[in-house]
């Protein structure tokens, strides 16, 4: 029964983490129909930020996240102005600087600062009891966040004039133009929420795990997962996959090692793809 | 005419200049050297841990160079390091070995730490009887053996770790009779069993689980989970490092348990602590060292390495597997006083004394692998104690028969 529970809560645990960096990744699959592949090494560049911002200025925490948040943002707005705007016609072209951005944020991060294991101070040090389990406050904390985030984004899409112009855009770029949409815009902003929300994802696991040059690529697969069984333009429906990635992974593993873990959840997703290419929740409109 | 005379003496100043340029030049060729190639991880996942040893072996090359280098047969040799990438992968592993051992033309390498990396390049040094000192192994025949006569490995690994960590709970914790083992899928873990449960018979000790995980585990909680469901009395982690080990190490203690954490690995006291926290470690105990330099029982010879390594712009431990590394083949080219590596290497393994940063070494291994190529020396147990103060507790000799 302790094992239940507590493989529950790791279920729960693990798939609020999942959303928390799925979110960004999905927001750009869903609004531009790009798959970002950087969007893990950008989550690694914001675990980084964090800490840096955190140690140099001597923030705390929930500042060092807050501002590291704005800075990816920024980073944002560059990668969709100086590469995936120009690229956007050409979907070759496009993965094939996603990539390149990837190898530069990895190389770059691994041979400066990669070299000694770093560690973002907790959000909330301490721990606290469900029930008979014992977990940290930190990943409470992440569980929190995540949901309010993804709220907050569905929100954002569905009850705003923003939102609106992002689900006009990813319907069909070319008429929103004519309507009179500022598409780069929407795009420019799109990606920036999308930086920013990798940032916080990053600086909150940074806290709860280490950082290290190649945490981005284990999250990439899991948030393409999540992408792909909730399906394009279903933010939402992150909730879902979250949960079902969450808990094969919180379970498997148990049983069937680690490598059975990993394999599980691929293998859904693959299913997925071959049943319901639109995924569980289709498209949005 | 004067002025004549002037430019005359001059341009002849000028002559006798640009003609002693060369020979100076030529008297600074004149100084032999010898190339070490340093088989390092610069970039991959294990780069954090093998930049260290490649820092390591490069400070240990300038050290060996002040000291005057090596004398062969009346003739001064300087080292070179030389380095190249193995990325962290077989491909790149077997590609840094090619270019070492055929474009450097280098007949004595150091590196690299993970088993299936080692295992290779074994197929590039082994033909070419090229030495390789490796940072790490286990028993594993294809990692070590008299199959791999040009192999060796100058520091403690897992053969050496896992009796004196669990030595040092039977001490410490008579009462902790159940251990489960946290293993790290790299290649070893079958090696990391068999020896686990050799040394908890020994001991009076019980495996009741192994657990495997990934290094790149996003989050250790389900794995954790695993392990305390089998109730252990202590949790061993046999290998790893700290970019996996300390998270690992964080979650089983968020997650409740209480007990001794055993590691019996080589894994940095400093950075577990940085990572789980002073009040929730202890107790804990691992083979990385102290860099206390006020601690008499420290050795000379760490202390000379720690030294080195602070004015060089920090210590960090696995630079002490670098330095090991260079300075053994060192010495083992000037016992041997030959460059022929097959010469340094059948001297090599019959040496009775080697010197090491953990003290005085002799070569051991040759019942258990097969061949000498071991050099055994001491272990340390470094605790991190409830206080949050990282100590050197003991040094416990080793040996592989």
């Amino acid at each position: 029964m302790q094992l239940f529970v507590q493989t529950l809560i790791n279920g729960l645990v693990l798939s609020s983490i999942y959303i928390l960096v799925a979110l960004g990744f999905a927001l750009i699959f869903s609004v531009m129909q790009v798959l970002n592949f950087a969007h893990g090494s950008v989550y690694m560049v914001g675990a980084y930020v964090t800490y840096f911002v955190g140690s140099i200025f001597g923030l705390p925490p929930w500042g060092a996240i807050a501002l590291s948040a704005g800075v990816m943002a920024l980073f944002g707005v560059f990668l969709e102005g100086c590469g995936f705007r120009i690229l956007a016609k050409d979907f070759n072209r496009t993965l094939m600087f996603s990539l390149a951005v990837i190898v530069l944020l990895q190389t770059t991060a691994d041979v400066t600062v990669g070299g000694v294991l770093r560690h973002v101070p907790s959000v909330l040090p301490g721990l606290t009891r469900v029930g008979t389990v014992t977990l940290s406050k930190e990943r409470v904390i992440a569980c929190v966040i995540a949901i309010f985030l993804l709220i907050l984004v569905n929100l954002l899409i569905r009850k705003t004039g923003l939102g609106r112009e992002m689900i006009a855009v990813s319907l069909d770029r070319t008429a929103s133009a004519l309507q009179g949409i500022n598409v780069h815009r929407v795009s420019a902003f799109a990606f920036a929420l999308s930086c920013a929300l990798a940032s916080v994802a990053g600086g909150l696991m940074g806290s709860i795990t280490r950082l290290d040059a190649y945490m981005g690529d284990a999250m990439l697969v899991k948030a393409l997962a999540l992408v792909i069984i909730a399906g394009m333009g279903s933010i939402g429906g992150l909730f879902v996959s979250g949960l079902i990635v969450g808990f094969i992974d919180a379970t498997l593993p148990i049983y069937f090692g680690a490598a059975g873990g990993e394999v599980a959840a691929t293998a859904f997703a693959i299913l997925i793809l071959v049943i319901r290419p639109q995924g569980l929740f289709g498209q949005e409109v | 005419m004067g002025m004549k005379k002037l430019w005359c003496v001059v341009v002849a100043v000028l002559c006798v200049g640009v003609m002693a340029v060369p020979s100076l030049a030529h008297a600074q060729a004149a100084q032999k050297t010898i190339p070490i190639g340093i088989h390092a991880a610069v970039t991959g996942f294990n780069s954090g841990m093998e930049t260290q040893v490649r820092d390591g072996a490069l400070a240990g090359i300038d050290w060996l160079n002040e000291k005057g280098g090596v004398t062969i047969k009346g003739e001064k040799y300087k080292f070179v390091g030389v380095v190249e990438d193995n990325k962290t992968t077989p491909e790149g592993s077997k590609a840094a070995a090619e270019k070492l051992v055929y474009d450097h033309k280098v007949k004595f390498i150091t590196g690299s730490v993970i088993p299936f990396i080692n295992v290779a390049y074994a197929g590039v040094t082994e033909p070419a009887k090229v030495i390789r000192n490796v940072d790490y192994s286990t028993e594993a025949p294809h990692e070590m053996g008299k199959d791999l006569p040009f192999t060796f490995r100058p520091n403690p690994a897992i053969l050496e770790g896992i009796g004196p960590a669990l030595q040092y709970l039977t001490e410490k914790f008579p009462n902790a009779k159940n251990i489960v083992i946290a293993i790290a899928e790299s290649g070893a873990d079958e090696a990391l069993t068999t020896i686990t449960d050799r040394e908890c018979n020994k001991r009076g000790l019980k495996r009741v689980a192994s657990v495997g995980y990934a290094m790149d585990t996003v989050d250790f909680y389900p794995k954790t989970t695993e392990m305390l469901s089998h109730k252990p009395d202590a949790i061993l982690i046999g290998n790893g490092g700290e970019v996996a080990t300390a998270p690992l190490a964080k979650a089983l203690r968020e997650q409740g348990f209480k007990g001794p954490l055993v590691f019996g690995n080589y894994d940095d006291p400093y950075e577990i602590l940085k990572v789980v926290g002073k009040d929730y470690l202890a107790p804990f105990w691992t083979h990385g060292w102290s860099k206390d330099l006020n601690d008499p029982n420290l050795g000379p010879e760490m202390k000379e390495v720690i030294r080195t390594m602070n004015a060089r712009g920090g210590f960090h431990q696995w630079n002490l597997w670098g330095w090991a590394e260079v300075w053994t083949i060192a010495q083992a080219i000037e016992k041997a006083q030959s460059l022929d590596t097959t010469v340094v290497a059948n001297t090599w393994r019959k040496m009775k004394k080697i010197e090491t940063p953990y003290g005085e070494g002799h070569m051991c291994g040759e019942k258990t692998i097969g061949i000498n190529n071991v050099v055994c020396s001491r272990v340390a147990i470094t605790e991190v104690l409830p206080s949050g103060d990282v100590k050197h507790m003991k040094w416990i000799p080793v040996d592989i028969p």
